[in-house]
């Protein structure tokens, strides 16, 4: 074995254990969370897994769930909402992360998840939802009922209003409709016409 | 003046003033001698920590006025507020310019910031994270923030579609 490749076995072998204590240097660190004010700087925590991806990846889930609450709390209205939603499209944990703060609409009275729109709730919810298909027209119709009475505002509303105000301004070049029909004494329908084809 | 070592090695003395920026070192200093090692944070980091918490000590000397306060905590009533605001407007901008820095030396002095219990370090580091990701998709935010994506071809189709219609004007 030539001098050189004995260096380079130890460089690299040096390079290897470096990267590891670097892994768990970093997984100790994960131990100390946010607000936490006792205890050593010695103290080593039980080692969390240790993930292969980038760092701001694992960043400890307490400054991740920080970040995303200032997002979430930035703006209760579309399009704003959005920054939360690509932060759930970004990785599995910052997924998990967004969907443990993101509270259902019936509970915050936010739209967030565009998917929110098609979730069926229970007949006595104050969001009911439900399909038909217009066989005439070859297009879905998606009835948004809201239960004002059972709101404590209005917010609700008007950020429903957003959401499908965006909605109209992104598909208006592919002339889907988005109308918001009527209004009646206690409930408020929105009609969503999406064609078959989408 | 107390004595702090970074994990290489490197050894920097600081005025209590400068050190009891962080609540860690506060507790500690109250029950031990005044040589601090902190294994896991770098010199390089601990010097830019150490810096900011200079900056905050001298400031921070000098409390404000209650009523300049109280006018500060007025004008931020309007949101929900995570960050205690920094009221002084030149603080203000110096942190600013101390946040001009790429996401992995932010990384760095987050993890060392949260380590040594510096909260208006935190805070100011992850409002700026937040910041950076306003505005962006989700692969600009994982291509800014180098983090892989760890979908399946097929859940990150179902996610497209979910999604779609709200980022098409982008």
């Amino acid at each position: 074995m030539s001098f050189r490749s004995i260096v380079r076995d130890v460089r690299d072998g040096f390079g290897s254990l470096s990267r590891r204590s670097f892994d768990l240097r970093l997984s100790s660190l994960i131990g100390h969370r946010r607000g936490k004010s006792q205890g050593s700087v010695l103290e080593l925590h039980d080692p969390c897994p240790v993930f292969h991806q980038s760092r701001w990846a694992s960043l400890p889930p307490e400054l991740l769930r920080d970040v995303i609450r200032r997002l979430e709390a930035s703006e209760s209205t579309w399009p704003s909402r959005k920054h939360v939603v690509a932060c759930a499209a970004v990785c599995r944990s910052w997924r998990e992360m967004c969907k443990e703060i993101v509270r259902c609409p019936e509970v915050t009275g936010k739209l967030t998840f565009p998917v929110s729109l098609k979730q069926p709730g229970p007949r006595d919810g104050t969001i009911q939802c439900f399909i038909k298909r217009d066989k005439s027209k070859l297009t879905y119709r998606l009835y948004l009922c809201l239960n004002p009475c059972k709101f404590p505002s209005l917010s609700f509303i008007l950020n429903f209003s957003s959401i499908f105000f965006s909605l109209n301004t992104c598909h208006e070049a592919n002339n889907t409709k988005y109308v918001a029909v009527s209004v009646w004494t206690s409930v408020v329908v929105y009609i969503l016409n999406i064609p078959y084809k989408n | 003046m107390i004595k702090l070592v970074s994990g290489d090695g490197a050894e920097f003395e600081v005025e209590e003033e400068v050190a009891f920026q962080s609540k860690i070192i506060k507790d500690i200093v109250a029950d031990a001698d005044d040589v601090i090692p902190l294994p896991t944070v770098s010199s390089k980091v601990l010097i830019q920590v150490i810096e900011y918490c200079r900056k905050h000590a001298a400031v921070n000397s000098f409390p404000l006025s209650p009523s300049s306060s109280a006018a500060a905590a007025a004008s931020s009533s309007s949101s929900i507020s995570y960050s205690k605001p920094v009221s002084d407007p030149a603080l203000r901008a110096w942190d600013n310019e101390f946040v001009k820095l790429n996401n992995s030396s932010l990384f760095d002095i987050v993890i060392a910031a949260n380590y040594l219990d510096i909260e208006e370090l935190v805070d100011l580091v992850l409002e700026t994270v937040a910041d950076r990701i306003k505005g962006k998709q989700a692969q600009e935010i994982r291509r800014q923030f180098n983090i892989e994506n760890d979908f399946t071809p097929e859940e990150e189709e179902a996610l497209r579609r979910e999604n779609s219609w709200a980022f098409q004007n982008n």
